[in-house]
């Protein structure tokens, strides 16, 4: 018992300091930096009257399927990258050109293609989360013992039941990293796509907040997208240990 | 063909039952008949109490008896297996060279049998091919007919046996 107060009690200082700092130095009539004592009510209050839910699910969607349609073709795709040379050779420039375009430089042309709404938000958030799953995926299939394709061949599995039953399987401790920071990544890219553009989610929740002059609110929503990524990176991470974590260094963080 | 790296030859995600399984769902037996034909054949190498282990938990010679199960689960009319026993140690070499006997005189089928061991070649081998090094050409063709079932002690002990291996010996140093 005594342990178990002495880890809540550590891995609590340092925030506590750092939210007294932070009442302490914002200086009563400040208007923009709210305090904290002003912040946790407003968090608590749009936890209660449903707005945090409603926006926080309009982001969710629009993560969850960008994340869902990205990672399926990246994972495709880097399977193919990695178990054809020929395939990987010929498609090198393009891949290499496109992936260093930010995903938020798509917003305007998602903007033109799609309108405002779900759409243009998926396809960009999908566009983000294709590339870590496409290199994870290379790099997995690179990595498949060798001797695992000269049994596929001896058994005579075809091209699905070789993907099916040996190449996904063997690959999807690597793939799951890569799944862990497209997810990651698409939380960031939603928000950030709200924020600059579409009229919906918690990003355009916090451009109303700050255009109607409300800091308190802004921070709170700040505060739970930053508790909905501690919970997201949770919940992977205990799939990653359950499925995954044999042979490899994965902690909880 | 059955490797001599059975560590990598096998799905190490997949139990015992599921490693001989694959070589069914590759042939498309449906799935209710998978399990008595599965079961008969970790029975025949002797896994049948391990079929839940998975390949990390078998010992070197369960996990080359689990390769031989799922090759026969092909139903195949000839195995080839290539320096299969050795990176095994003497006592499970000698239990898995009268396994592959006996599944051999059991199922009737054709093996074909890769290996540096002289004696190996003369105890299990009905005809022995030994080749030439660099190019690999046919040196000689010799028919071995010990009896059998052949025992390691006793027939490694006969004239004959000698006999094969003081020729075999004198090939392979020209």
């Amino acid at each position: 018992m005594k342990t178990l107060m002495q880890s809540v009690f550590r891995a609590l200082l340092v925030p506590a300091v750092l939210l007294l700092i932070w009442e302490l130095v914002a200086a009563p009539g400040q208007e923009f930096l709210a305090k904290p004592s002003e912040i946790a009510p407003v968090a608590w209050q749009i936890l209660l009257d449903g707005t945090l839910l409603k926006n926080a699910s309009q982001t969710f969607a629009a993560a969850l399927g960008g994340f869902s349609i990205g990672v399926s073709a990246g994972v495709f795709f880097g399977l193919m990258l990695g178990l054809y040379p020929t395939f990987a050779r010929i498609s090198e420039i393009p891949f290499e050109t496109i992936r260093p375009i930010p995903s938020v430089a798509l917003v305007p042309l998602s903007l033109l293609t799609f309108g405002f709404g779900l759409r243009m938000e998926v396809a960009v958030v999908a566009f983000g989360c294709f590339w870590p799953a496409a290199i994870y995926a290379n790099a997995a299939a690179q990595q498949i013992e060798p001797r695992l394709e000269e049994v596929s061949r001896n058994l005579g599995l075809g091209f699905f039941k070789r993907m099916w039953s040996v190449i996904i399987p063997a690959s999807l401790p690597t793939i799951f990293v890569g799944i862990r920071i497209a997810a990651a990544l698409a939380l960031v890219i939603s928000v950030t796509v709200e924020v600059a553009a579409n009229p919906r989610g918690l990003g355009y929740a916090m451009i109303i907040a700050q255009q109607t002059l409300k800091p308190a609110l802004a921070f709170a929503y700040l505060f739970w997208i930053g508790i909905i990524g501690v919970l997201l990176n949770y919940l992977l991470v205990s799939i990653q240990l359950k499925y995954f974590a044999a042979g490899t260094k994965i902690r909880r963080p | 063909m059955i490797f001599q790296d059975y560590a990598k030859a096998l799905l190490p995600w997949r139990h015992a039952y599921g490693n001989v399984s694959l070589a069914l769902e590759a042939r498309g037996v449906p799935t209710k008949q998978r399990e008595p034909i599965i079961m008969n054949l970790l029975e025949k190498v002797g896994l049948a109490d391990h079929y839940k282990k998975l390949p990390s938990e078998l010992s070197g010679g369960m996990q080359q008896r689990l390769q031989i199960a799922r090759c026969l689960a092909m139903e195949p009319r000839l195995l080839l297996m290539d320096e299969p026993f050795g990176a095994l140690d003497a006592l499970t070499r000698q239990t898995l060279q009268d396994e592959v006997a006996r599944i051999a005189s059991e199922t009737g089928v054709g093996v074909i049998f890769v290996t540096h061991d002289l004696e190996e070649a003369i105890y299990l081998g009905d005809r022995v091919i030994s080749l030439d090094k660099n190019p690999g050409r046919i040196r000689e063709i010799r028919d071995i007919n010990l009896p059998r079932p052949r025992t390691q002690l006793e027939t490694r002990a006969t004239v004959e046996f000698l006999d094969h291996r003081h020729h075999l010996f004198n090939i392979l140093q020209h």
